[in-house]
């Protein structure tokens, strides 16, 4: 999106003063500037059509060639004209254009630097991703095998490419996959295969399957797609910079490290470890023991969980929690929730937090969201800045209540057989009472107060600054 | 800075262009190489000065 404005601002940038410039009266037919249109124009729509190719990037780097161009054109003119003795073009920039070149650089000096900071920039005549662009891909098998009986762990390290770990009972590491290389030659891609040969090592109980990568001068064209199974019983850790995760059928723990990466985790009988600093999933099934996630992403499902969960990090897209039979402690830089147990489920995202049938203590501080818990049992506890609420007990038997909210409404249904001792305070907005006289309204302000008792029960307390707060019986 | 009889010299008409040229390979030798603009931008003053020592001899 950020690439995709940058590009729309630098188009409108050089080619709005292009045209003012050409229409200028008696201006010399140049053909700098229908070239340089025709240049920009062909650009931007093979950045429509092959949206793929990375045209940010390839402009921040060499958009001093523009200039270059640019200056090449002017000269070539004017060697032209002194060749066919006609009068020579001005060489003089004039102050648009010098305006545009300082716009040029500026504008490019500011692409290069925020793609530095995101990207390594090849060195070279087209770099890694000239390679990457107008390379081609060369393809070899992989094959592997070796005997790993009183294997307990394995670690696998392939820093490109996608990885499937399956358990079977065969006392036996055995991988097939296919390696790609991308080089301008096959001579080169022979080589480079040649360089990060597939080894597995096996020293005591531990089993180490290495692709190799690094030992090639430029890595990112290497990429490594591994089938591997191994014995059920051994423990997995895996090492990766950009590439999937699809693990099934261990029953040890699964540790896995990686800047960029897709996890998936079926039937795991140990603790599961993941670390990302970057993700599109991570999706984990059928875990025994705790798991634990870590780093940035976006989705995340959890389902069949046995142990604890603990997640730490920033995840922009829906996260989904189901039947978790111990705590789960979620934690980013804008929420901490702490939930007992969820033997229904829990949705997280941007903009809201649904959970149906969840067991308490529930602790939840969040800045902006609407948030939905029905069938909860225990106790909940619940901060907002921000957002909607609305909370439904499971049963009569209730537990204390407080929530805070700081700009929104709560609503809160509660069985009509139900008895607690309520304190719902509004500080600008109305209070509804579904429970009767038992409960006592007073109005001051632009806010009011609900409080009473109805039988002997635990207490609720209910406050938001700004909104409705409506007390409903089921 | 046109001659008398109004045509532009060489040297005047190449001076647009080869600072273009020489600014964008500035700008691409900080990007692809360890000379940083920030310590070669001094070369465009020498080149320009140049430029206008040349022009201002061819003129004479």
């Amino acid at each position: 999106m950020i690439p995709a404005l940058a590009l729309t601002l630098l188009a409108a940038l050089i080619i709005v003063p292009l045209m003012a410039i050409e229409a200028r009266p008696g201006r010399s037919r140049s053909l700098v500037w229908p070239v340089l249109l025709i240049a920009l124009g062909a650009l931007f729509l093979a950045n429509n059509l092959r949206p793929e190719i990375p045209l940010f990037r390839l402009l921040a780097a060499y958009w001093p060639f523009l200039l270059i161009a640019w200056g090449g054109l002017r000269l070539a003119e004017v060697l032209l004209a002194m060749s066919t003795d006609r009068p020579l073009p001005s060489g003089r920039l004039t102050g648009g254009e010098i305006t545009l070149v300082v716009f040029i650089c500026l504008i490019g000096s500011g692409m290069y630097a925020a793609n530095r900071r995101f990207h390594t920039i090849g060195i070279g005549p087209f770099g890694q991703r000239g390679v990457e662009i107008f390379g081609e891909q060369f393809d070899y098998p992989l094959e592997g095998q070796k005997p790993a009986a009183g294997v307990k762990r394995i670690l696998i390290e392939n820093l490109r490419g996608n990885v499937r770990v399956t358990g079977t009972a065969a006392p036996e590491i055995r991988i097939t996959g296919r390696k790609t290389v991308r080089a301008f030659s096959r001579s080169d891609a022979d080589q480079a295969n040649q360089q990060s040969p597939l080894e597995i090592t096996v020293t005591g109980d531990q089993a180490v399957i290495r692709t190799s990568q690094e030992r090639v001068t430029d890595e990112r064209r290497i990429s490594d797609d591994l089938e591997v199974s191994v014995p059920r019983g051994i423990s997995l850790e895996a090492r990766g910079r950009y590439g999937d995760f699809d693990v099934n059928d261990l029953e040890g723990g699964v540790d896995i490290n990686s800047d960029n990466a897709g996890v998936r985790l079926n039937r795991i009988g140990g603790d599961v470890r993941v670390d990302l600093r970057r993700s599109d999933i991570i999706r984990a099934v059928d875990v025994k023991g705790k798991v634990e996630l870590k780093g940035r992403g976006a989705d995340i499902e959890l389902e069949n969980i046995a142990g604890p969960v603990t997640v730490n990090g920033s995840y922009s897209g829906d996260l989904e929690f189901k039947n978790l039979a111990q705590p789960l402690h979620f934690q980013s830089r804008q929420t901490d929730l702490l939930v007992t147990r969820i033997p229904g489920h829990l949705r997280l995202d941007l903009s809201r937090l649904t959970a149906a049938n969840v067991v308490g203590p529930l602790r939840l501080t969040t800045r902006s969201r609407d948030i939905t818990i029905e069938e909860f049992t225990e106790s909940l506890e619940l901060d907002l800045e921000r957002g909607d609420v609305e909370l439904r007990p499971k049963s009569a038997q209730l537990a204390k209540i407080d929530a805070r909210v700081r700009s929104g409404d709560l609503n809160l249904t509660l069985p009509a057989s139900a008895h607690f001792d309520l304190k719902a305070t509004t500080a600008r907005g109305e209070v509804e009472n579904g429970f009767g006289p038992a409960l006592k309204l007073e109005t001051r302000d632009h806010g009011a107060t609900l409080s009473g008792s109805v039988g002997k029960g635990p207490q609720i307390s209910l406050l938001t600054q700004r909104g409705a707060v409506r007390i409903s019986k089921e | 800075m046109n001659n008398a009889n109004g045509n532009v010299s060489v040297c005047q008409a190449v001076t647009g262009p080869v600072m273009l040229i020489l600014v964008g390979t500035l700008f691409a030798l900080d990007h692809f190489t360890g000379y940083s603009f920030s310590r070669t931008w001094p070369l465009l003053l020498i080149v320009f000065g140049l430029l206008k020592l040349w022009c201002r001899g061819g003129s004479r």
